[in-house]
């Protein structure tokens, strides 16, 4: 035994040593775990009794048997037995990324710098399981910074971040991979692997981008295409064209606007002829004014000759899709809808999930060249046929002069073509492309969020395909294809039913059976494990999601079902008969909670909604036109109850649902009708406008929400004439708002705002200017017009960033950063503030430890104002601080504060904050001085300008990165919530527009009763008590039958409740009366004593004999229906307050339908008119009291009976 | 050759006619149905919310398969280790607690056909459990409107059955090792919970330690499985671990017959 355990442990430890000198550590500890298992009974020898014999043997064994299985797995799982079952094989890298790896010359070990290696690692163990020649290695940002600051020393790399991706070679060379703005690093399979080959291999093609015709420069306007080839190992230059190096294998024309000369286009010539490729990206002349820019008659000529044709003129677009979704409207800017997909340099691209669109694009099409060479000529792309047409100029767009819809002008158009020409001889080939417009690679393109990825996909396939290098930069991106769900009301309920209930409930039904089946118990004892085990959980269950779905009334029946009924079935001394009673009355109130649940229109029986925010009464009253809202219903009913809570408080709203699968065609036609997209399920359409005299059209689709303030402001948006303006000042160096704050874009947009980015000139009117991060200083007549438009009680949003940040970001340009001295001296002396020209650094250890002290944490609210309290409200329930960058303080100077004035500090940091004004301690990097005062220091004022009718509002915070969109991606890539930066943009544009414009509720969980529908709420009461009196009655009986049939407790119980549910039912709704209606015709019933109905020349009098109606021939008729629905009609809205006159085509009524003429016992006439108003998205009625000024409309309950064809209410009628 | 074919059926038996299992499997599929509406109601509502779409998928593609059903096969493997150690704790335990492992011992039985007889029972079991959970992807390819790829469901399931043999071993295992159900179920329970997490509780990087905690991280083995990739490495990691624990479990019996484990 012991020579073979000696054995044993002298072949494994020689296995394992051999292992571990191979690099093979995975086998080495098992074998070594084997030598282990064998020394332990070697070194026990003689000294064991026969237990630890036995022990010693099942370790031994057991460590033998595990060694082999680990040794087995080890050696399997290093295999590459792999297999990829996802369409495309998604999930695996590309046969082209591993044979690249495969082919790596040197090793390479990488080294990622990251926080949250949740997506980092899995990328990179893929590509290391591909070669033994990469190893890669993960370091903390914060945890490894020891590891991190001796690798940044041995490589030179000066402050490596999180998200850096550090490449080394075996030969030391070394590259670093960041992403934008520090963001964490995101696994892009082409680009990995072109930085591994632009590591590992010696060769690097030059690109030469012409600059002798006024294109674009690599380094001014396309720095992100420069970039990406520089990423692609590229040598970049530029130069003119009659000096292109000899080596250059691809060329670059980006938006020439001057011609070639002929030398010019020899050297190209020469260029091409010598094998090398050329890029042209054409550029025509765009300014509406600008068609003098001379022709380009050579270039054009030369592209021509190799067999590309230009069309004349621009390509227009009327793109809903471009001017709703990406806000670009200036008809300019047509999307590429289809590739060529047998192309390289387009195979793969799908335009339909990723974007490609031309701004000012040349058509281009196949042509014939001029036949000195052979030529392959193919199309690239093109635009979407329905929407682009050619326009000699874009005045003929200004004028309107657009195509109709159906015109043959419209058509799809190229703009891309790929031209490879075949030497003579066989001696080679040339390769060309030539795309209609230049604008789509430039950098402000490229900063669109939506844009910039199908740019650069199309970029590298263009260039790689150019420079003969396909394998090098087309792989094209492995994404998975997205998967759209639009789930109707239906399925949804269905699954929930299904996924939650059904199932469970048949394997509780199950495992009930089985307990009944085994159980030799009477039947009623069985009820009690069918109760508490079938039952309980089910009215348990549909009480809680009744709760959450606002059914209350269901809710309360089925937790009263759970916890009274279900309990009192399994007491021992309640009768078989309660029990029996309690189990039909749990089974129905169970049934008729799933019908109600699942069947939408039974809702109306739950009258447990009906409370509203304080503030919405009044913000709905101040709705000055219609609002139609077509709710897109998902199922979740807590919009459609908001809106039956909001509804009575205005004559303005009207609503309707909408099934997504049902009204698939009225949802399709109201967006078309509003020239919006389709919305998913959940959203709602809100329109405004569409009636007479109603202002202009206005629509928006307010995302799934049942927030009582969205919902109010939206409605606020759309159903007031005079939407907020808000002018965002530019030419100061401010962010820019459609490349830079996309999510403040976006907000404008949700919120209804007007918004626009402009110079402060004369005549600008606005709600709010808004001045965003400006770096240089206004002039004294901009100030002026702050001024003026202060006076106007216009507000001002000010983000004014610390000048010193700037200074301490760009060390090179110090000085030439202006501290803004008009623009502060103006916030100072105009709203009595003192702004420092300092940057606030926190001296919290928890940020120095992350270098983040110049983000310093707000740690102080002011609860009273409404944006403070709602910030410091979203970091409490997010967790997520509000994170500022490079702030500087505003403080309050409240000795010049004026009487009609007011100031309060709203946020300021915490107490560990000092305000630093010593620039050269920041520039030279210096310790940090222990000298400094550390205070709570303000970085937001709200003050108020009062003004006999209005006041002025400033909200002023000192930094402006929080509203970019990096700043907030940024804090999302940190594992926190942005939502406190993006909800504080919000309540801000809240705060500061117009008063009554727009409403913030400060306490958005307050509520008050409606007492605008008394009846309903004392419906309400009634209900409750009832249920109350249930309750108690049902506790006291159950309490009564469980102590002995004892009639104490039920008689308590009635004692007490009954006088409680007098006085409850007896006690009036309280609350403020909104939406009194009044009915249209104010006569007493009884004085009726003829009517007549007229359908367009038909014609039917009924005369009252007593209290019935006879038609002329004397028969009996049904006409007091009628007379009561007509008496009792309430207008709904006034269409027309002043009179109305008597033109109705004038207002876009049409004739009247129906007119019902009453004669009253004085012999007085009344006559009604009653029409259709035409057009909407759902049916209304206009109707009108001859002689009468105004004209009303109505809901269709009318409508039913007027429009009944005469001969039914003559031949209907009994004698 | 299939004399723990009895033991299997016995167990089986027992198991799918217990009461308890059947009040237990309606429980994990309420929280399963709960989580996976939950699950789906983001995914609908990222389609339409970007900051929804960012702040919960990364602004990944919403696929269904890469996001929903990766995500549903996630909870179903936490679920499994919640009730896997419900299902396994009493099965050796339960014997020598009940006085039933004596007279189970005087069968002309090996100890192996005891322990693989009640595995494959305790799998069968699990793999119900598992397999109930299909209704909820027939749900997700019902509102998909069949644009989900089976295949990768067919792995993800595959990666489910096996991790969910691992674990019955290795709650096996345990019970075997205590008359005490509930100390039984207390340490599968705590040794499969860590070994859920340990990748995220261990370190980055190549280093031995750190590949051997990431070696033995259950999550990180099973989400090839629910991305539809087979990976070999992965399959017979869980193998590995049905095949250890139920040796030791065997070896425990063996021991315990010989007289030297009470």
């Amino acid at each position: 035994m012991r020579a073979i355990l000696g054995l044993a442990l002298l072949i494994f430890s020689t296995l394992g040593l051999i292992s571990l000198l191979l690099g093979e550590w995975a086998p080495a500890v098992g074998l070594f775990a084997l030598s282990i298992g064998a020394l332990i009974p070697l070194m026990r020898r003689g000294s064991q009794r026969i237990q630890h014999g036995r022990l010693t043997l099942f370790a031994l064994n057991s460590l033998f048997v595990i060694g082999s299985l680990v040794c087995v797995h080890m050696l399997i799982a290093n295999r590459q037995w792999d297999a990829d079952f996802t369409e495309g094989g998604r999930q695996s890298l590309s046969p082209l990324t591993e044979r690249q790896l495969r082919a790596l010359p040197l090793d390479v070990q990488i080294t990622a710098i990251s926080a949250d290696p949740v997506e980092i690692r899995p990328a990179l163990e893929r590509l290391a399981r591909q070669t033994g020649r990469l190893r890669y290695d993960i370091l903390h940002p914060t945890r490894d910074q020891i590891g991190i600051r001796s690798l940044a020393r041995r490589l030179g790399i000066v402050n490596p971040r999180a998200g850096a991706i550090i490449l080394e070679t075996s030969d030391d060379r070394h590259r670093v991979m960041e992403a934008a703005d520090g963001l964490d690093f995101v696994f892009d399979e082409q680009g990995w692997v072109n930085a591994l080959i632009q590591l590992t291999r010696t060769e690097q093609p030059r690109v030469v981008f012409l600059l002798d015709h006024g294109e674009k420069n690599p380094d001014l306007d396309l720095v992100a295409l420069r970039s990406t080839l520089q990423t692609l190992a590229f040598q970049v230059s530029a130069g003119a064209t009659q000096s292109i190096p000899d080596d250059t294998a691809l060329v670059i024309s980006a938006g020439p606007v001057r011609d070639f000369t002929a030398a010019d286009i020899a050297a190209l010539q020469r260029h091409a002829d010598s094998g090398g490729s050329v890029l042209i990206m054409l550029e025509p002349p765009l300014g509406v004014g600008n068609v003098s820019a001379p022709p380009l008659t050579n270039l054009e000529r030369w592209i021509e000759n190799q067999g590309v044709d230009i069309a004349e003129g621009v390509i227009a677009e009327d793109d809903p899709f471009v001017s709703d979704q990406l806000r670009i409207t200036d008809h300019r800017s047509p999307l590429v809808s289809r590739v060529n997909d047998s192309h390289p340099i387009t195979s793969g691209f799908n335009p339909h999930e990723t974007l490609l669109l031309m701004h000012g694009a040349k058509a281009l099409d196949v042509g014939d060249g001029d036949g000195s060479r052979e030529r392959t000529i193919e199309n690239l792309m093109i635009t979407r046929s329905v929407h682009t047409w050619l326009t000699p100029t874009l005045s003929e767009i200004q004028r309107g002069d657009i195509p109709s819809a159906r015109s043959l002008e419209r058509r799809a158009q190229a703009v891309g073509v790929a031209v490879t020409s075949h030497m003579p001889n066989g001696a080679g080939m040339s390769r060309l492309v030539v795309l209609g417009d230049s604008d789509w690679i430039s950098d402000p393109w490229m900063g669109h969020p939506l844009l910039s990825d199908g740019a650069l996909r199309i970029a590298r396939g263009a260039i790689g395909w150019l420079v003969q290098e396909e394998d090098l930069v087309a792989i094209p991106p492995r994404t998975p294809p997205t998967t759209t769900i639009a789930v109707g009301p239906l399925q949804r309920r269905l699954m929930s039913v299904l996924a939650v209930l059904l199932i469970p409930e048949l394997l509780l039904a199950l495992g009930i059976w089985l307990v009944i089946a085994r159980s030799e118990d009477e039947r009623e004892r069985r009820l009690a494990p069918m109760a508490l085990a079938l039952l309980f959980p089910l009215c348990l269950a549909v009480g809680i999601f009744s709760l959450g779905y606002g059914l209350t009334i269901v809710a309360v029946l089925a937790l009263l079902c759970a916890l009274v009924l279900c309990p009192l079935m399994t007491v021992s001394g309640v009768t078989a008969e309660v029990k029996r009673l309690s189990l039909m009355v749990s089974g129905a109130v169970l049934i008729i909670s799933l019908l109600i649940w699942v069947f939408p229109s039974l809702r109306s029986l739950d009258v447990g909604a009906g409370r509203v925010h304080p503030l919405s009464p009044i913000a709905m009253a101040s709705l000055d036109r219609d609002v139609d809202v077509a709710l897109i219903d998902s199922g979740d009913t807590r919009t459609e109850s908001l809106m039956e809570r909001l509804s009575p408080l205005t004559p303005h709203l009207h609503w309707q649902t909408l099934d997504p699968n049902e009204d698939i065609e009225t949802i399709a036609g109201i967006a078309q009708e509003w020239d919006i997209a389709p919305p998913e399920p959940g959203s709602a359409i809100v329109m405004g406008g569409s009636g007479l005299r109603q202002g202009p059209t206005a629509a928006k689709i307010v995302p799934p929400s049942a927030d009582e303030e969205r919902w109010v402001n939206a409605l606020i948006d759309i159903g007031r004439r005079n939407p907020t303006r808000l002018v965002l000042t530019s030419g100061h160096g401010e962010r820019d708002l459609s490349t830079e704050m996309f999510n403040l874009e976006r907000l404008f947009l949700q919120l209804g705002i007007e918004a626009e980015q402009r110079p402060l000139e004369d005549g600008l009117v606005a709600d709010v200017i808004m001045i965003a991060g400006p770096t240089q200083d206004f002039t004294a007549q901009e100030i002026n017009l702050l001024n003026e438009h202060v006076e106007r009680n216009g507000s001002i949003i000010a983000l004014l960033d610390s000048p010193i940040a700037s200074t301490v970001r760009n060390a090179a340009a110090a000085g030439s950063v202006t501290p803004l001295p008009n623009l502060t001296e103006w916030l100072e002396n105009r709203w009595s503030l003192d702004i420092p020209e300092a940057i606030i650094i926190d001296d919290d250890p928890q940020l120095a430890s992350s270098n983040l002290r110049l983000s310093p944490i707000i740690g102080v609210f002011d609860p009273t104002n409404p944006v403070s309290a709602r910030t410091a409200a979203d970091i409490t329930a997010t967790n997520s601080p509000l994170m500022l960058l490079e702030s500087r303080p505003i403080l309050i100077r409240n000795t010049t504060l004026q009487p009609n004035q007011d100031a309060r500090v709203i946020m300021a940091t915490q107490s560990s904050a000092w305000a630093e004004s010593d620039l050269n301690m920041l520039l030279q990097g210096d310790p940090v001085p222990n000298d400094r005062p550390k205070m709570s220091l303000s970085v937001a004022v709200a003050a108020r300008i009062h003004h006999p009718d209005r006041s002025a509002r400033l909200l002023i915070i000192g930094d402006s990165d929080f509203a970019t969109d990096a700043r907030q991606q940024r804090v999302l890539e940190m594992g926190l919530n942005p939502l406190p930066m993006q909800r504080l943009l919000r309540s801000m544009l809240g705060w500061v527009v117009p008063e009554g414009n727009r409403v913030t509720f400060a306490d958005p969980a307050q509520r008050v009763a409606l007492g605008s529908d008394l009846q309903a709420a004392n419906a309400r009461h009634r209900a409750r008590t009832a249920l109350l009196i249930a309750l108690l009655l049902l506790g006291a009986t159950g309490l009564s039958l469980r102590r002995g049939r004892s009639l104490i407790p039920i008689t308590t119980a009635i004692v007490v409740t009954l006088p409680l549910a007098l006085w409850m039912s007896q006690s009036s709704a309280r609350g403020p009366e909104f939406g009194q209606q009044e009915s249209i015709i104010a006569i007493p019933r009884s004085q009726i004593t003829e009517m007549t109905i007229m359908q367009g020349e038909e014609v039917l009098s009924l005369q009252r004999q007593g209290t019935s109606w006879r038609l002329p021939d004397g028969r009996m008729a049904q006409g007091a229906d009628l007379l009561s629905r007509a008496l009792s009609t309430r207008m709904r809205h006034s269409v027309q307050p002043t009179p109305a006159g008597p033109i109705l085509d004038a207002l876009g009524l049409e004739d009247p339908l129906v007119i019902l003429n009453l004669v009253e016992s004085d012999g007085s006439e009344t006559t009604l008119k009653v029409g259709d108003i035409p057009g909407r998205s759902h049916r209304r009625l206009w109707a009108q009291v001859e002689g009468e000024d105004v004209i009303f409309t109505l809901d269709d309950s009318i409508a039913t009976l007027l429009r009944r064809p005469l001969s039914r209410w003559q031949t209907e009628e009994t004698p | 050759m299939l004399r723990w074919l009895p033991i299997f059926k016995r167990e089986l038996r027992a198991s799918l006619t217990s009461p308890a299992v059947c009040i237990f499997l309606a429980l994990v599929m309420t929280l399963l149905g709960v989580l996976f509406n939950r699950i789906f109601h983001f995914f609908t509502e990222a389609q339409g919310d970007p900051v929804i779409h960012e702040h919960f998928f990364g602004g990944k593609p919403l696929n269904v398969n890469d996001i929903l059903i990766h995500d549903l096969m996630g909870v179903v493997l936490t679920l499994l280790v919640f009730s896997v150690p419900f299902l396994t704790m009493r099965m050796m335990a339960d014997e020598r607690r009940s006085g039933t492992h004596d007279l189970l011992m005087s069968y002309p039985l090996r100890e192996r056909d005891i322990v693989i007889g009640k595995f494959l029972a305790a799998w069968a079991t699990v793999s119900v459990l598992i397999a109930l959970s299909a209704v909820h992807v027939a749900l997700v390819w019902w509102v998909s409107q069949g644009r989900m790829e089976i295949a990768p469901v067919v792995i993800a399931y595959v990666g489910l059955f096996l991790a969910g043999g691992g674990f019955v071993a290795l709650g096996l295992f345990t019970s075997s090792l205590t008359e005490n159900q509930l100390v039984a179920g207390l340490m599968s329970f705590g040794l499969l919970l860590l070994g859920l997490m340990v990748g995220s509780m261990t370190p980055e990087g190549t280093g031995l330690v750190s590949s051997l905690l990431h070696g033995v991280d259950i999550h990180e083995h099973s989400e090839s499985f629910f991305l539809g990739v087979l990976r070999v490495g992965d399959a017979t990691f869980f193998i590995l671990m049905m095949l250890v624990f139920l040796h030791l479990a065997e070896r425990v019996l063996v021991i315990r017959r010989q007289g030297v484990l009470r």
